[in-house]
């Protein structure tokens, strides 16, 4: 996933931010209260830590963010914050026709 | 009622529908037949015309062909017609017969009026008569009617409280009033049919109050053939991070809600389009759908079209060859037809294809494509003179990768390697250097490629240049040492090498490159009769001396020898001699005193004839005083020249290594020696033939030992050959039950790798490959090309050279004639398999490879392999 997004910074932070970001994400996720969002945070870190490394991932990138363009729109957003309860409308046809299937 | 009279009843039978039962009249089996398959319109068909003849025989199976119809209808989504079909049936069936019927089609039309209207009486009054799953279903009905029960129906009061309580709390839901929800709820009882639609809207609140642990708990508790069972799985899918999707997509309603959940929900319908075409491999109408639907896509902001449009450009690095050379081209047109989204869209497709194609690259083009990528980067987001000296980095380090062999060469290779473009990766690395002069990867790569096309000149001045910008690099400063050694300038070359040892005193490397250094410049002080000069830098360097006596550098005894023999043919020949003497008695062995006083030898005066008193003195104890431990010592001697720089021909060194260790075979030796001297002897197919006498020793000694017996069928010539696959998996099994009894752990291991690579049985390589060769015009060639795979006949090549030996002339000839003969395609598929094997050069990689790597810390002492490029002397 993108590591400006899993870190919580926007592209143009620069080195400061960028550290302190990582040393919160840290503090919260730390290697025994949440292993996997430790590794995640950690390997964003060192992805965009200074200018070089910013620029190295710039050029080269070629994670995939996902594993469908459905997946990746649902992990972006799971990264990004609480979903929004759908309104009644919409939940209404969508229970209807999980009915039907 | 009355009975009925025999011959009546044996009527009625006659009469009587065959529904279920096996008709003895064709038409009646036929129709049977269409039934029992399914074929509810033909069966229909069929059956009319037999109504009118019988129709109190027929008409049940018209019926129940007429409602297999109406149901497959429904099941398409075909309402309207099932409809028809209902009004038909109404006609000619009981109303009880078609009560689940009109329910279903109620269902799919969503005419939830009547849903409820048959609903409610049922599991009202008959609640007790219905199964669980079928109070859960009238249950569904009504929370799906979104509107209020009618309680003046017996028992149905709690029935329309419960219902509106659902619809209260789903309400609650959507406005985010979560604990009004829940409070909604809280009367339903966990004995109610309605008791998934409670846990349901406890799973929402916990899931848009961030409880993913809670939340997952409600939606696993809900029984998955219920409504909200089924409305759970977009939710769940939300929970679930990291796991990717299921093989099944959602449908279209589950990807709208959650591009609701997201907040996004116009993007709702578009999404499932390109989630589709992607699940159907097709990523060009994925590609086009997002482009078309989305007038900000491609985009590179944060956001999700920014993440999308991630996903479907380096989409193109994970897809199989032949889907993402189409999306490839799809995108390449795009480009070339100026049909971009604008510059950015064409500044995404440009650098991933760049990257895509630098495994196979047309040089020129690859130059060109990735040039007008950095332009538009400079366009859209300004100058970034780093960026773009990382950039060039890049290209200039593609550039330089070894040029693919495109057939036989008619010349013999020369010493300058063939590179894929070597000026456009010169140009490319200096303009990378001259971009960012802080970027070392750059300069390290740029001196590597002068190194490599030997324009030592330029290196030279680089490296100069590089030690003043990078004066306090290690790795800089020894390969300027180095290089300033081989070209003789000894001072600075140490003083380089010397300011690299301060900066990092525990990597043995730099110990290792003064040495060498040393004797380098001892010598020619030697040769130029400055012996003084010569003592004072072998006296600097004997304090790296070590006292392993398998250093065959630092060792004391090697760095006496070494200045005994300078002494001796440049300088004091009687301190020479006395400094022999010395090394000798500290040398592990007379044996190898001799050897490396041979070699060395014929290192420091090159001109002299093979023979001296070393090898004189060494073929005199060869045959009186071998023994293995010697033996063992001489080959990694051998070993540790073999593959230093400037060595000398070592023929007739390891002609009297050889000698050595046959007649060391001759003399007592224990089973754990052979095993040492075996496991360094059997990775060189030099010394193997002559560890069969130690093998038949051991042998003779124990003729069931399994370790030497696994080296005795690792080397056919040792024993007699194996026929074929099945006995070479006997003999492992047969030797691996003897090390399992004797719990030989380190023999079990290695005929675990043998069977392992057994596992492969070899194929004939030579029937059915060439078949077909002429059908190039076939449509399905190129299917069955992909198949095809010419690497396989060398596979199979080796296997059976592993386990017959190496071919005999008569295949040979074959196998060479085939290897003419090969289709002209089947030779450029080989060559476009090699290349994409060629391991691709990540820039990342490239970039650390080429920069300082922290030292790693072997032991002080411990011998460094030399690494390419870098100078070793002796």
């Amino acid at each position: 996933m993108n590591p400006y997004l899993v870190l919580g910074i926007t592209p143009d932070a620069g080195d400061q931010a960028i550290r302190r970001a990582y040393l919160e994400a840290v503090k919260e996720a730390s290697p025994d209260t949440d292993p996997v969002r430790f590794r995640a945070v950690s390997e964003a870190y060192e992805k965009i830590k200074d200018e070089r490394s910013r620029n190295l991932y710039a050029l080269f990138n070629r994670d995939l963010p996902g594993d469908s363009p459905l997946d990746t729109f649902v992990q972006f957003h799971r990264l990004k914050g609480s979903p929004r309860p759908a309104p009644m409308n919409v939940m209404k046809d969508f229970m209807r026709k999980c009915s039907k299937t | 009622m009355g009975r009925m009279h025999p011959m009546d009843a044996k009527k009625q039978n006659q009469k009587a529908p065959a529904a279920t039962g096996v008709s003895d009249l064709p038409q009646e089996r036929r129709i049977q037949e269409l039934l029992a398959q399914r074929r509810w319109r033909k069966a229909r068909d069929e059956i009319k015309p037999l109504c009118k003849t019988d129709r109190a025989r027929y008409l049940p199976l018209l019926i129940t062909a007429n409602i297999g119809l109406a149901r497959e209808m429904l099941a398409k989504g075909l309402v309207s017609d099932a409809r028809q079909v209902l009004a038909y049936l109404r006609t000619i069936a009981k109303p009880d017969q078609l009560k689940v019927l009109e329910l279903e089609l109620a269902g799919k039309a969503g005419d939830y009026a009547a849903l409820v209207a048959h609903s409610l009486p049922q599991i009202a009054g008959e609640s007790h008569k219905l199964s669980e799953v079928e109070q859960w279903k009238l249950a569904d009905r009504l929370v799906l009617s979104f509107q209020p029960i009618p309680d003046s129906a017996p028992g149905a009061v709690h029935l329309a409280k419960e219902t509106a309580a659902i619809h209260r709390a789903l309400e609650a839901v959507s406005l985010s009033q979560f604990d009004g929800a829940l409070e909604a709820v809280q009367p339903i009882s966990q004995s109610s049919c309605f008791r998934h639609w409670k846990l349901f809207v406890k799973g929402l609140v916990a899931f848009h109050r961030n409880d993913r642990v809670k939340a997952r708990r409600f939606f696993a508790e809900i029984a998955s053939d219920t409504t909200p069972g089924r409305a759970c799985q977009p939710y769940m899918y939300w929970l679930h991070d990291g796991t990717p999707p299921g093989s099944q997509a959602f449908p279209e309603h589950a990807v709208v809600l959650l591009a609701n959940l997201a907040g996004e929900p116009g993007i709702g319908r578009l999404l499932y389009l390109a989630e589709f075409a992607w699940r159907n491999g097709d990523p060009r109408e994925m590609y086009r759908l997002l482009r078309k639907g989305i007038e900000a896509f491609p985009s590179e902001k944060l956001d999700s079209i920014g993440a999308i449009s991630e996903f479907c450009l380096h989409c193109l690095f994970t897809l199989p060859a032949k889907m993402h050379m189409q999306y490839a081209e799809m995108l390449h047109d795009l480009l070339e037809r100026r049909a971009s989204n604008g510059s950015r869209e064409a500044q995404m497709i440009l650098r991933v294809l760049c990257l895509l194609f630098q495994s196979d690259p047309n040089p020129p083009y690859l130059a060109a494509q990735w040039e007008r990528f950095l332009l538009l980067c400079e366009r859209l987001d300004g100058p970034n003179p780093q960026r773009a000296s990382l950039a060039y980095g890049w290209l200039g380090e593609v550039l330089a990768a070894p040029a693919r062999e495109d057939g036989y060469d008619m010349f013999p290779p020369s010493a300058r390697p063939r590179l894929l473009d070597s000026a456009g990766a010169v140009r490319a690395l200096c303009k990378s250097v001259e971009l960012d002069p802080d970027n070392l990867g750059a300069h390290l790569r740029l001196a590597t490629l002068y190194e490599q096309l030997q324009r030592k000149r330029e290196r030279n001045r680089l490296l100069d240049a590089m030690t003043r910008r990078f004066a306090d690099n290690k790795q800089v400063l020894i390969l300027a040492g180095e290089r300033c050694i081989e070209r003789k300038a000894f001072s600075k070359g140490t003083e380089y090498l010397e300011r690299a040892l301060e900066l990092d005193r525990m990597d043995p490397a730099i110990p290792e490159a003064l040495v060498t250094a040393g004797i380098h410049q001892a010598r020619e002080f030697f040769k130029r009769s400055r012996a003084d000069d010569a003592r004072r830098v072998l006296d600097r360097i004997s304090s790296f001396a070590v006292d392993r006596a398998d250093h065959y550098l630092r060792s004391r005894w090697t760095m006496l020898l070494r200045r005994g023999l300078l002494e001796l043919f440049f300088g004091d020949s009687t301190q020479g001699q006395a400094l022999l003497a010395e090394a000798r008695a500290a040398s592990p062995g007379i044996a190898p005193y001799l050897l490396l006083a041979h070699i060395l030898r014929r290192l420091y005066t090159p001109g002299a004839p093979p023979f001296d008193p070393f090898t004189q003195e060494l073929e005199g104890i060869t045959k009186t005083q071998a023994d293995i431990e010697q033996a063992g010592i001489l080959l990694r001697i051998l070993a540790f020249i073999e593959h230093r720089r400037g060595a000398p021909p070592l023929n007739a060194a390891f002609s009297l290594a050889r000698k050595f260790l046959r007649a060391s075979a001759r003399r007592p030796f224990t089973r754990d020696q052979a095993r040492q001297l075996g496991e360094l002897i059997l990775p060189h197919s030099r010394f193997s033939p002559d560890f069969g006498e130690f093998i038949k020793a051991i042998l003779k000694r124990d003729r069931k030992d399994p370790l030497f017996l696994l080296y005795q069928y690792q080397h056919p010539s040792y024993g007699a050959p194996i026929e074929d696959a099945e006995q070479c998996r006997k003999k492992l099994q047969s030797i691996m039950q003897e090390a399992v009894r004797r719990k030989d752990d380190y023999t079990i291991t290695r005929v675990q790798k043998e069977l392992s690579r057994l596992k492969m049985t070899p194929p004939d390589p030579f029937d059915g490959m060439f078949d077909g060769e002429d059908d190039e015009e076939d449509d399905e060639e190129d299917e069955d090309e992909e198949d095809f795979d010419f690497e396989d006949l060398k596979l199979a090549e080796e296997l059976l050279q592993n386990i017959f030996g190496p071919m005999n002339d008569r295949i040979r000839k074959r196998y060479d004639d085939r290897e003419e003969y090969r289709p002209r395609k089947a030779r450029q598929k080989k060559r476009r398999k090699k290349v994409n094997q060629r391991p691709e050069i990540s820039p990342q990689a490239a970039e650390q490879s080429s920069q300082p790597q922290p030292a790693s810390q072997p032991e002080r002492g411990t011998p460094t392999k030399p690494k390419p490029g870098q100078l070793k002397l002796f």
